[in-house]
C-alpha cells in the first residue's frame, strides 16, 4: 500500500476513527496495531526482518542500558576515587562496545546483504569465471523488506544513542517496535531519532481539532505536489530518457531542469503526506526539507535536503570519523610538518567526506550510478569545504559584490545546477546514458525543438504541460512565501469561512481532477520508497 | 470535540460530497451514440413505478431488434429495453434486478447472442459508470472485480478515479447530456439504414456446418443461469430469442436450443428458416448492417413477438394507463415515419410516402431525364406538384404540402437560395454542362449529398429542423430507374 492509493486514505480514516474512539492511554497501541497491519499488507514475509532488527536492537539497548545503570549504581554506592570510577566506566563502555559492534555487524550486515547482493553477484560471477571456477551465484531469492533502510537507520541511531548515553534505553519492546515501524514514516522516512519520535509517541495523544485539520491540509498539499506536479512531469522525463536516440539536446535540458522539480515535488510531497498523517494522530514528525533550493552552497543544500538522512550521516558517520584517532593523527602530522592550512584542511577533510558521501550514495542505490553520485558529491563538498575561502578571496579580488541579491540568486542557481548534475548521474539509469544526454545537450541542442511541438511528443501534451507549469508556479510562490516566514496554513486559517473552505475544496478537487493516478495511468511510485 | 466543530465538519463533508458527485457525473465518459448506455440509463431511472410489463434484455441486437414503443403503439404492451452493445450477461442480470426494484413485469425477452461472446471490460464500465450508487451496483462491482484488489473495487465505485484525466477533453455533452437528443425510445431504437448486400445464406443457419471447437463462454453461461434462476424465483416468464444476424451459425443455434431445453425455456431462433419465413424477413431490405435489423426488420420481429406473447400471456392495455405518454408516442411516430422513408428503396413507394406528409422537398435536376421515367413515376411526381416533362436543361424546385411553391427552368446555370418553413436556408445549383463535378444541394451552407445525374432531392422536416433524406432518382446503365 502506497500513499497514493485510495486504500491508504481509507486505512487512515479507519485508523483515525479507532484511534480517537480508544481511551488515550491505549492509543499508542492502536498506532502499533495499525502499523503492523500496514506492514502486513505490504507483505507478511517482511515481518521476520523487522522483528529481528527491532528485537535485537531492543535487547542490545536494554543490555547496554542495564550495564550503564549497574555501573552508575556501583559508583553511587561505593566510594571510588576518580581513577577507579574511570576504570569502572571504561569497563562498562567496553562491554557495551562489544554489544554495539555485534549489533552493528548483524543489522548493517542484513541491510548490506539485502541491498548489495544483487549488485555484487554479477562481478563475483565474472571474477569466478575468470578464475576458471564453476561457481554461479544467484540473487533472485533476495527480498527487500519495505522501508528496511529507514527502520534499520532509525534502530541503529537508537543503539548508538544508548551507547553514547544520549538517550535512556527503552524498557518496553512494544514501544520500541512502534518507534521502528510507525507507519507514516516507514515508507520514505523521515529517519527519526528515538530521542524525539520515541518520546513523542509516549505523550498523551489527545484530539486537537486544529491540529487534525492542519494534518489533513498538509496531506492535500503533499498529494498536490506528488500527483499534480511530480507524476505529471515524470511522464515527460521518462519519455525523453526512454526515447533518447531521437531526443535533441534541448529536450534533454528541459528534462534535466524538470527532473530537479520532479524529485523535490515527489519526495517533499511524500514527506508532507507522512507528516500530515502523523499530525492527525497528534505526533509531529521531523521536517525533512527546508527550502533546499534557497541554499547558496552545496553544504547548505544538504542541510536543507533530506535533512534527517543528512543529520544521520553527520552524527553517526561523519563526526565519528572526523574525530577518530586516524584523522586526529593526520591533523597532528600535518601541523608537525607545517603544511599550509588549505592542505591540512584538505587532508583532514578528505577521509570523512569521502566515506560519508560514498555511503550516502550507496544508501540511495547500489549501482555504479549511485557510487558515481556519492563520489561526485564527495568531490563537490570537499572542494566547497577546502577551497570555499579561496573562492571568496578570489571573488573579492575580482571586485564581485557578494552581498547583493543578484549574487544570491546566482549562488542558488549554481547550487541547483550542481544538484541537477547529481541527478543526471542517476536518473537516466546508466552512466553511459548520462554521458550521452550531457554530450547531446552541448553538441546537438536543436533549439527549434522547443517551439515546433516536439516538446509535446514525449507523453505530455500541450494542455498537460501548461497545467504542469501553472502547478509548478503555485508550488514556487508558496515556497517563496514560506521562506519569508509566511505560514500559508495559518494565513488561510485566519480568513472567513467561505473563502477558507473554497480554498480547501479547490485544493482537494485540483488533486482529484488534475492528479496523475488511477487505472488511466501507471502512476510512478514514490522515488524514495525503494530505499 | 466541540459541538460547533462537529457541525462544521459535517457541513464541509456535505459540500464536498455534493461537489464530488457533480464532478463525477461530469467527468464520467458518456456514450451518446450507438446503443447509448447513458441515454438508456436516463430513461431507465425516469420510468414510472409499475409501468412496464415486458423487459427486453440482451445486447445491441435487442436495442435495434425490437421496438418498445411499437409494442405499445400497436399492441398496448408496455416494454422497456435494457439492452446495450455487447452487454455481458452479468450486466443483463444486474439490469433485470434493478428494473425489478420499481417494476412488476411478468415477461423478459432475452437475446442470447452474448453466450458465445467474450466479456469486455469496457462494457462493464459502461454499465457501472451510469448507475447510481445502490446495493445492486455494489453487488455488480464485487462480482465483476472478484479476485481483484480492493483498489480496483474503489475505482469502480468512484468513477472519477477512472475518468478524472478527461479534464482536457470535456465537451458540451458532458455537462448537458440530459438535454441532448436521443434516438432511444424506452431503451430501444430504430435504424434508418439499409444494407442491401446481405444474402439469405448469411442469415439462415439451418443446415450449416458444425464447429465442434466452438463453445459457450463459461462466465456468460454462469450469469445466464443466474438470470434464469432469478426469473423463476420471481415468476417472470423468460423467453429466449436470437435476433437475425450474420455472425450466428448452426453450432450456436443448436447450443442455444439445447440450453433452452435444459432449463425448460421457450427459444425462438430468427436465424432459422422457419422463423425467417414466418416474419417474412426481406433480407436485402431489412438489415441496417450484417448484425442489426433496420426499422423494417425491427417492425417485423416486434410484431411477431408481440403476437407470440399475446397468444400465451395476458397484459393490460397500457395505452389506457395514466403513465401513457402521448407526446413521447408522437415523437416516436415521427421518428418511425422518417426512418421508414429513409429505408425505402423503391422509387414509387418512396414518392408515395412523400405525398400528404409534413416533408418539404428541395429538388434539383440537370438535363432531360424524362425518357427514363416510367409513367407511374411521372404520376407520383405530379402528385407532389412536379411535371417532369419540364425538366430539360437546368431545373430547381421547392415543394411543400404536395404543391410546387417555386420552380425555375433555364438554359443558363441556375443558383437558387430558398428557405424551408422553419427559416433554414437551402441552396440548389443546376448546370447541365457540369453535372457531377461538385455538390449541387446545400442546407444551411452544408453540403447534403454528392452530385449525381438525375433528380436530386433534399427531404426536410421543419417540425424537427432536420434533413431526413437526400435522395437521387436516376436511371442506371440498363435503363432501370433507381433510388439512392
Amino acid at each position: 500500500m502506497t500513499f497514493v492509493e485510495l486504500n491508504f486514505l481509507i486505512f487512515i480514516a479507519i485508523t483515525a476513527l479507532v484511534f480517537y474512539i480508544c481511551p488515550v492511554k491505549f492509543r499508542w497501541l492502536v498506532l502499533l496495531a495499525s502499523s503492523l497491519v500496514f506492514y502486513g499488507i505490504a507483505g507478511v514475509k517482511y515481518f521476520p526482518f523487522i522483528f529481528v532488527t527491532s528485537f535485537s536492537v531492543f535487547l542490545a539497548g536494554r543490555g547496554m542500558g542495564r550495564i550503564y545503570e549497574n555501573m552508575d549504581k556501583t559508583i553511587a554506592e561505593g566510594e571510588y576515587d576518580r581513577k577507579e570510577k574511570k576504570a569502572l566506566k571504561d569497563a562498562a563502555k567496553k562491554k557495551c562496545k562489544k554489544i554495539l559492534v555485534l549489533l552493528l555487524i548483524l543489522n548493517v550486515g542484513i541491510l548490506a546483504v539485502i541491498k548489495f547482493t544483487r549488485f555484487a553477484v554479477g562481478p563475483l560471477n565474472s571474477l569466478f569465471g575468470l578464475l576458471g571456477a564453476d561457481t554461479h551465484f544467484n540473487a533472485a531469492w533476495i527480498i527487500v523488506p519495505l522501508g528496511i533502510s529507514y527502520y534499520t537507520f532509525s534502530s541503529l541511531s537508537y543503539l548508538l544513542d544508548v551507547y553514547w548515553k544520549r538517550v535512556d534505553y527503552e524498557k518496553n519492546y512494544a514501544r520500541f517496535l512502534l518507534y521502528a515501524i510507525y507507519f507514516p514514516h516507514i515508507l520514505q522516512g523521515p529517519i527519526e531519532r528515538y530521542g524525539k519520535l520515541g518520546q513523542r509517541l509516549k505523550q498523551e495523544l489527545r484530539f486537537d481539532y486544529d491540529r487534525f485539520c492542519k494534518g489533513m491540509q498538509l496531506i492535500v498539499w503533499g498529494f498536490f505536489k506528488k500527483l499534480v506536479i511530480a507524476d505529471r512531469i515524470d511522464i515527460f522525463i521518462s519519455g525523453v530518457y526512454d526515447d533518447f536516440r531521437h531526443t535533441s539536446g534541448a529536450m534533454f535540458l528541459v528534462a534535466m531542469i524538470l527532473d530537479v522539480v520532479y524529485i523535490y515535488a515527489d519526495f517533499s510531497g511524500c514527506m508532507d503526506i507522512a507528516r500530515g498523517v502523523s499530525q492527525m494522530f497528534g505526533v509531529e514528525l521531523d521536517l525533512n526539507f527546508d527550502h533546499p533550493f534557497s541554499a547558496k552552497s552545496v553544504t547548505e543544500f544538504w542541510r536543507r535536503w533530506h535533512m534527517t538522512l543528512g543529520g544521520w550521516f553527520k552524527d553517526y558517520v561523519y563526526y565519528p570519523i572526523s574525530t577518530s584517532d586516524l584523522v586526529k593523527n593526520i591533523g597532528k602530522a600535518c601541523k608537525k610538518k607545517e603544511l599550509p592550512d588549505w592542505l591540512t584542511r584538505s587532508l583532514v577533510t578528505v577521509i570523512p567526506v569521502t566515506v560519508t558521501w560514498v555511503l550516502t550514495g550507496l544508501w540511495h542505490g547500489t549501482g555504479k550510478t549511485y557510487l558515481a553520485w556519492g563520489i561526485y558529491y564527495a568531490f563537490m563538498i570537499f572542494m566547497s569545504v577546502t577551497f570555499g575561502d579561496s573562492f571568496k578571496a578570489l571573488g573579492r579580488k575580482l571586485n564581485i559584490k557578494m552581498d547583493t541579491w543578484s549574487f544570491g540568486v546566482f549562488q542558488m542557481i549554481r547550487t541547483t545546477c550542481i544538484f541537477a548534475g547529481g541527478r543526471l548521474l542517476t536518473r537516466p539509469g546508466t552512466l553511459w546514458l548520462s554521458k550521452y544526454a550531457l554530450k547531446t545537450t552541448f553538441t546537438d541542442f536543436k533549439v527549434w525543438t522547443l517551439f515546433d511541438g516536439t516538446l509535446y511528443k514525449y507523453g505530455l501534451n500541450e494542455a498537460g504541460f501548461r497545467l504542469a507549469i501553472i502547478a509548478i508556479l503555485i508550488f514556487g510562490i508558496i515556497s517563496i512565501l514560506q521562506l519569508r516566514g509566511v505560514s500559508i496554513r495559518d494565513s488561510i486559517g485566519r480568513q472567513n469561512i467561505v473563502f477558507r473552505w473554497a480554498v480547501y475544496l479547490l485544493a482537494i478537487f485540483a488533486v482529484i481532477i488534475y492528479g496523475i493516478y488511477g487505472p488511466g495511468y501507471d502512476a510512478a511510485s514514490f522515488v524514495y520508497m525503494a530505499y | 470535540m466541540k459541538k460547533k466543530n462537529i457541525l462544521k465538519a459535517i457541513a464541509f463533508i456535505c459540500i464536498f460530497v455534493l461537489i464530488f458527485n457533480y464532478i463525477s457525473n461530469v467527468f464520467r465518459a458518456k456514450w451518446l451514440v450507438g446503443c447509448s448506455e447513458t441515454y438508456m440509463m436516463e430513461e431507465f431511472y425516469e420510468l414510472e413505478d409499475n409501468s412496464i410489463d415486458v423487459c427486453i434484455l440482451g445486447s445491441s441486437q435487442m436495442v435495434y431488434g425490437m421496438s418498445a414503443l411499437r409494442m405499445l403503439d400497436k399492441y398496448g404492451i408496455s416494454a422497456f429495453g435494457t439492452a446495450t452493445g455487447s452487454q455481458p450477461m452479468l450486466c443483463t442480470y444486474f439490469y433485470l434486478k434493478e428494473l425489478d426494484k420499481t417494476q412488476d413485469f411478468s415477461t423478459a425477452i432475452l437475446d442470447i447472442s452474448m453466450l458465445y461472446e467474450q466479456e469486455e471490460d469496457s462494457r462493464f464500465r459502461k454499465t457501472i459508470d451510469n448507475v447510481p450508487f445502490s446495493k445492486n451496483k455494489l453487488d455488480l462491482i464485487w462480482e465483476y472485480t472478484k479476485g481483484s484488489d480492493l483498489q480496483e473495487k474503489w475505482e469502480n465505485i468512484f468513477s472519477i478515479f477512472q475518468y478524472h484525466s478527461r479534464w482536457d477533453e470535456l465537451e458540451q455533452g458532458d455537462f448537458d447530456y440530459e438535454n441532448m437528443e436521443s434516438s432511444l425510445f424506452k431503451g430501444t431504437a430504430l435504424r434508418g439504414e439499409v444494407r442491401n448486400d446481405i444474402i439469405y445464406e448469411d442469415i439462415v443457419t439451418d443446415g450449416g456446418e458444425i464447429d465442434s471447437e466452438l463453445t459457450m463462454n463459461e462466465n456468460q453461461k454462469k450469469y445466464f443461469v443466474w438470470i434464469v434462476d432469478y426469473c423463476k424465483e420471481n415468476d417472470i416468464h423468460l423467453v429466449l430469442i436470437k435476433t437475425p444476424k450474420r455472425s450466428w451459425n448452426r453450432t450456436k443455434q443448436l447450443g442455444a436450443a439445447e440450453l433452452a431445453e435444459e432449463y425448460g425455456l421457450d427459444y425462438l431462433d430468427f436465424n432459422s428458416k422457419e422463423l425467417v419465413e414466418a416474419i417474412d424477413l426481406d433480407i436485402p431490405k431489412d438489415f441496417a448492417d450484417p448484425d442489426h435489423l433496420n426499422i423494417r426488420g425491427t417492425s417485423k420481429l416486434t410484431d411477431y413477438l408481440c403476437e407470440y406473447l399475446l397468444e400465451r400471456y395476458e397484459y393490460r392495455d397500457s395505452r389506457k394507463e395514466a403513465y401513457y405518454d402521448e407526446a413521447e408516442m408522437n415523437r416516436f411516430r415521427a421518428d418511425f415515419e422518417n426512418k421508414w422513408l429513409r429505408t425505402e428503396t423503391d422509387a414509387v413507394a418512396f414518392l408515395k410516402l412523400l405525398q400528404g406528409s409534413d416533408y418539404e422537398i428541395a429538388l434539383q435536376a440537370s438535363g432531360d431525364i424524362s425518357a427514363g421515367l416510367s409513367d407511374e413515376i411521372k404520376t407520383e411526381f405530379a402528385n407532389i406538384g412536379i411535371d417532369v416533362s419540364e425538366i430539360k436543361d437546368n431545373y430547381v424546385a421547392y415543394i411543400k404540402d404536395d404543391k410546387c411553391e417555386y420552380k425555375e427552368t433555364a438554359t443558363e446555370p441556375i443558383e437558387y437560395i430558398g428557405k424551408f418553413s422553419d427559416g433554414k436556408s437551402f441552396k440548389l445549383l443546376s448546370d447541365v454542362t457540369d453535372i457531377e463535378s461538385e455538390t449541387k444541394t446545400y442546407v444551411a451552407g452544408n453540403k447534403t449529398a454528392y452530385a449525381m445525374r438525375g433528380i436530386n432531392m433534399i427531404i426536410y422536416r421543419a417540425d424537427s429542423n432536420k434533413t431526413i433524406r437526400c435522395a437521387t432518382l436516376y436511371v442506371d446503365e440498363t435503363g432501370t430507374m433507381r433510388l439512392r
